[in-house]
């Protein structure tokens, strides 16, 4: 049991920091002390009052000594007066202070919730002292923008650069652990000596790497997570020194970095040295080679050193090598790295609720309006007896900011959810999200746009009351103020406000659905329905030959695809979706050669026997891989459609060949020599195209080769089922555990959720832009609503004597119809202005819609314009009702 | 301005760090508090109380070792000073000279 989140969140914002985990550690223990003997919920309301306590002294420590001796200052006195009158007044009128509240409570949550996201995501600076040294370093080169590095170019980097004060590089691993109970395989990452005492975070436990556990032949040390570190040892703190087998080797714990060091993302599990280039070694490639590209650079410049200086540094540095004058560096801060990808987005949104903010003001506005009308009279009672401007200004006001900071309370409130619902959404699409938090900065942010609203829907009743004439309002307090017109213009024209910014932002919203809808109908070019796919690696140590590795796989796809209800089985590199992105250099037969910059690059699939037919990718021509491509025979490929109309436009591409070239790229596991061997390819098919890794991409040019002839040793398998493929999880684990109880089964996922993910930005983007949408529209609606009602209501007594004189019931209703009509349509207008400049932002986020798409805009207006209809029909109804009886007889 | 005078709650925060002897962080000090006056004790207050005390020299404070069961953290330990135990001394010795010669009217209810 621990006390409740989010009273747990507002203690650790109120408390200064270096008392706050002393703090929080002792009423855990109270709280536990309690919870033991009076029971959950009595300490769970225990432990909430007291993060109020606390939050209350600490802030405001004035509010708690309010009973001493102390005497408030005298003007201090008249401003706590104009607020507990207020007060009183507003707990009169309940009505109003609930849905003026509740308004500005939606419009506050909203904005409250996107900021604290912007705020821990973009503001907050990296957990890192001294953030802003660290950058981000790669390489350039003919035809690479953002290249990672070879073990000897970063190796001549660290030692040869006189502009950072440390440089260090790393490496995504994968680590099958022994445990034991069976292995599992957990992501870690290979890190350079000098790279944990740059980024500068300590140990919990341990110590960081050493020089000699960085060298090829020196012990084999590893560095656990906190998170790992509880999951497998439950926090013992006498790890340190314990030895666990990683891929069959046994390395010595180190160290245990604390649960927020989170490099190079979130989820690494452990760091392990680099050790110069073992991973190459253990393939066995040239350690000196420098074709071999996979480390990331991160480094921390010295001081006074500018970008330019250092970048050309180590241009330089890679340039003496072999006379590479295109090679050359870049680099950019680790936060923009880090964030840059996001930022964009995360202000649209906050854009987004920005305007729904201003909307819930502009309908709070218009709820004190007809507020301060209906006591116009008071008001003028309270000038003549002397009161002055300002002081009636102070009191309304106080009675505005008492709304809003009341509202901005709840407000804060529903951000807390918000904020949890944004994450949930969001999954892994949003980076540092685990560094989102109500923090200090947010409090004050929420604190700062209630005040700022609170005087923005404040200020307009007070304006508007200074044009108030004195006599006129105290001859009839409710009459005389209505038919002014300035009054009717000022309260259309928020109305129009707040339609012309739904528009905008229902725009924005459709365009982005209308996207959506076009990017999910893509053909995928396979059938993503039933398949289970989950990806096994097979230790070199243990599985050296080729025939030994083939035979696992055929194996395993015999057992697989004996299982209940598993229709068919195959085996392929990399699964679509999972993000693999392996590409190489190729020369097509009886071309021209090429400078070497203008090679033809294609992505390579190896897939084993039934790939077709198992993944649903159609052979278009030609023939699929049978038992006729063996090891031995002729070396096939099945290119896809784009490749064959590339390179071989206006031909056949069957039986057409094309050599294997000396480019390689993609993730470190992916760099073997084989792929290297510059082999020949016999086209025999050619297949449909596949989006491989994200819908919108377009289509690039993909050969694939049968297994028997590369035997690959980590495949995925595919497996399609009559039923949920779910159910299967389990069974396939057990086979492979069957074959070789050594083995870990990774990446196990459906194909449809592989799907889902690689969407999940685009979706993101949709579903709260199309939530902030709605309730823009919503509160629109409202506003509409509330004012023709109101006008209605003001003109009860005019409508009846009309009636009564004989006007038909359908002029009454179309014209106050025709009034909400007006104010729709010049709303729309503004409106639809609004979006063709605003949705201009949003035309790097539309896939095969544009920005001014007509359908959109149509289908906005339409439907905003119906809904209209019916904010006004209602009241325009009730006018037609009047009757003419009643309505003279109050007169 | 530090007032000179000890207040109530003051006092009894530096009556039940002796009472507690060793282990003196504030989770025990607040528990201390509760079972000697039978009612709850905010422990805001008593935090606030304890910095209090300290700014004006009469507790002072210890940070321990931290200890993985609290979650890695360590207590942060308060001690009496010489200058408090000389005050509580003295407020001790004036109310009992405002005491001296009661006890008959107590006794009688």
């Amino acid at each position: 049991m621990t006390p409740p989140a989010l009273a747990r969140r507002i203690l650790r914002a109120s408390l200064p920091q270096i008392d706050r985990d002393d703090v929080l550690a002792n009423l855990d223990q109270l709280y536990e002390e309690r919870r033991t003997r009076r029971g959950a919920g009595h300490a769970n309301r225990w432990y909430w009052r007291q993060a109020l306590t606390f939050a209350v002294r600490l802030r405001w420590p004035r509010l708690a000594t309010s009973n001493s001796t102390r005497r408030p200052r005298a003007d201090i006195s008249a401003v706590l007066y104009d607020f507990r009158v207020a007060a009183r007044g507003l707990v009169r009128a309940p009505t109003y202070t609930v849905v003026a509240g509740l308004t500005i409570a939606l419009g506050i949550g909203a904005t409250t919730s996107i900021f604290s996201i912007v705020n821990g995501v973009i503001l907050k600076p990296l957990p890192y002292p001294n953030a802003q040294e660290i950058v981000v370093v790669w390489r350039t080169d003919q035809g690479v923008t953002r290249g990672v590095l070879s073990y000897p170019d970063f190796d001549d980097w660290r030692r040869e650069n006189s502009t950072f004060a440390s440089l260090g590089g790393h490496a995504e691993h994968m680590g099958v652990f022994q445990w034991d109970e069976g292995a599992t395989q957990l992501v870690g990452e290979r890190v350079s000596v000098e790279l944990l005492p740059l980024l500068g975070v300590r140990p919990v436990l341990g110590r960081w790497f050493t020089d000699d556990e960085d060298r090829l032949d020196g012990p084999r040390a590893i560095i656990l997570h906190h998170r790992l570190w509880h999951q497998r040892f439950g926090g013992d703190t006498s790890v340190v020194g314990r030895t666990i087998r990683v891929d069959d080797r046994p390395h010595t714990i180190v160290g245990v970095m604390p649960p927020e060091f989170l490099f190079p993302v979130a989820t690494r599990d452990y760091w392990i040295p680099l050790r110069e280039d073992e991973t190459l070694r253990d393939v066995g490639f040239d350690r000196r080679t420098r074709y071999l590209n996979f480390i990331d650079v991160v480094a921390r410049l010295q001081p006074n050193v500018t970008a330019e200086a250092a970048v050309a540094d180590l241009a330089a540095i890679g340039q003496r090598v072999d006379g590479r004058n295109n090679f050359g560096a870049g680099l950019e801060g680790l936060h923009e790295h880090a964030v840059g990808g996001v930022r964009f987005m995360l202000f649209v949104f906050l854009g987004a609720v920005g305007l729904v903010l201003a909307i819930a003001c502009a309908n709070v506005a218009n709820l004190a309006l007809s507020r301060a009308t209906s006591r116009s009279r008071e008001m003028a009672l309270r000038s003549a007896l002397g009161a002055g401007r300002w002081r009636l200004a102070r009191h309304m006001l106080a009675e505005s900011l008492l709304v809003a900071l009341a509202g901005g309370a709840v407000g804060v409130a529903i951000a807390a959810g918000g904020v949890d619902l944004f994450l949930r959404i969001a999954g892994d699409t949003i980076p540092r999200s685990h560094e989102v938090s109500l923090d200090g900065v947010v409090l004050g942010f929420a604190t700062a746009i209630s005040v700022l609203s609170g005087l923005a829907f404040g200020l307009i009743p007070v304006l508007q009351n200074r044009s108030t004439r004195l006599d006129a309002a105290l001859r009839d307090g409710t009459r005389g103020a209505t038919v002014d017109r300035r009054h009717h213009l000022l309260r259309d024209g928020l109305v129009v406000t707040q339609i012309g910014l739904a528009v905008v932002l229902l725009t924005g919203a459709g365009l982005l659905l209308n996207s959506f809808i076009r990017l999910t109908s893509v053909d995928a070019g396979f059938d993503p329905n039933n398949v289970l796919t989950a990806s096994v690696s097979l230790p070199v140590e243990r599985y050296a030959s080729d025939d030994v590795v083939l035979q696992f796989f055929d194996d395993l796809v015999t057992r697989v695809g004996g299982l209940p209800g598993v229709t068919r089985v195959a085996t392929s590199y990399s699964p679509p979706f999972a993000g693999s992105n392996f590409q190489q250099s190729f020369l097509v037969e009886g071309q021209d050669p090429v400078p070497s910059d203008q090679t033809p690059w294609a992505g390579t699939v190896i897939v084993g026997g039934g790939y077709f037919q198992a993944s649903g990718v159609t052979v278009l021509r030609g023939r699929e891989f049978d038992v006729r491509d063996r090891g031995g025979a002729p070396r096939v490929a099945i290119v896809n459609e784009t490749m064959a109309m590339t390179h071989w436009p206006g031909e056949d591409a069957l039986g057409k060949r094309f050599q294997i070239g000396s480019g390689i790229s993609g993730a470190a596991a992916s760099l073997d020599p084989r792929f290297l061997a510059r082999e020949w390819l016999t086209v025999v098919g050619v297949a449909a195209d596949v989006r491989r890794r994200e819908l919108g991409d377009d289509p690039i040019p993909e050969f694939y080769r049968p297994h028997a002839q590369m035997a690959w040793p980590a495949m995925s398998l595919l497996v399609r089922t009559a039923g949920h493929p779910e159910q299967l999880i389990g069974a396939l684990q057990r086979e492979v555990w069957a074959l070789d109880p050594r083995l870990a089964v990774t990446d196990v996922s459906t194909v449809r959720e592989l799907l889902h993910q690689s969407i999940a930005t685009p979706r993101l983007r949709m579903t709260l832009l199309s939530a902030f949408a709605l309730v823009a529209a919503f509160l629109a609606m409202i506003g509409v609503y509330g004012v023709m009602a109101l006008t209605v209501a003001q003109r009860t007594q005019e409508i009846g004597v009309r009636m009564a004189l004989g006007a038909a019931r359908t002029r009454v209703i179309g014209e106050v119809l025709a009034r909400g009509f007006r104010m729709t349509g010049l709303g729309i207008v503004i409106g639809v202005g609004g979006s063709v400049a605003a949705t201009r932002v949003l035309s790097t986020m539309l896939f095969g819609v544009s920005a001014y798409d007509p359908l959109t805009y149509t289908a906005v207006t339409g439907s905003l314009v119906l809904v209209a209809a019916l904010a006004c029909y209602l009241p325009a109804h009730r006018a037609s009702r009047v009757d003419p009886l009643e309505a003279i007889r109050a007169e | 301005m530090p007032r000179e005078t000890l207040g109530e709650f003051e006092h009894q925060v530096l009556l039940a760090i002796l009472q507690l002897g060793g282990d003196s962080y504030s989770a025990p000090i607040v528990m201390e508090m509760e079972k000697r006056s039978g009612r709850d004790v905010a422990p805001a207050a008593v935090y606030i109380a304890l910095r209090r005390l300290e700014q004006r020299g009469l507790v002072q404070s210890t940070k321990e070792e931290p200890e993985p069961q609290r979650g890695g953290r360590g207590k942060r330990i308060f001690e009496v000073t010489p200058t408090a135990i000389e005050k509580l001394r003295e407020s001790r010795r004036a109310m009992e000279s405002f005491w001296d010669g009661l006890d008959p009217v107590f006794e009688k209810r």
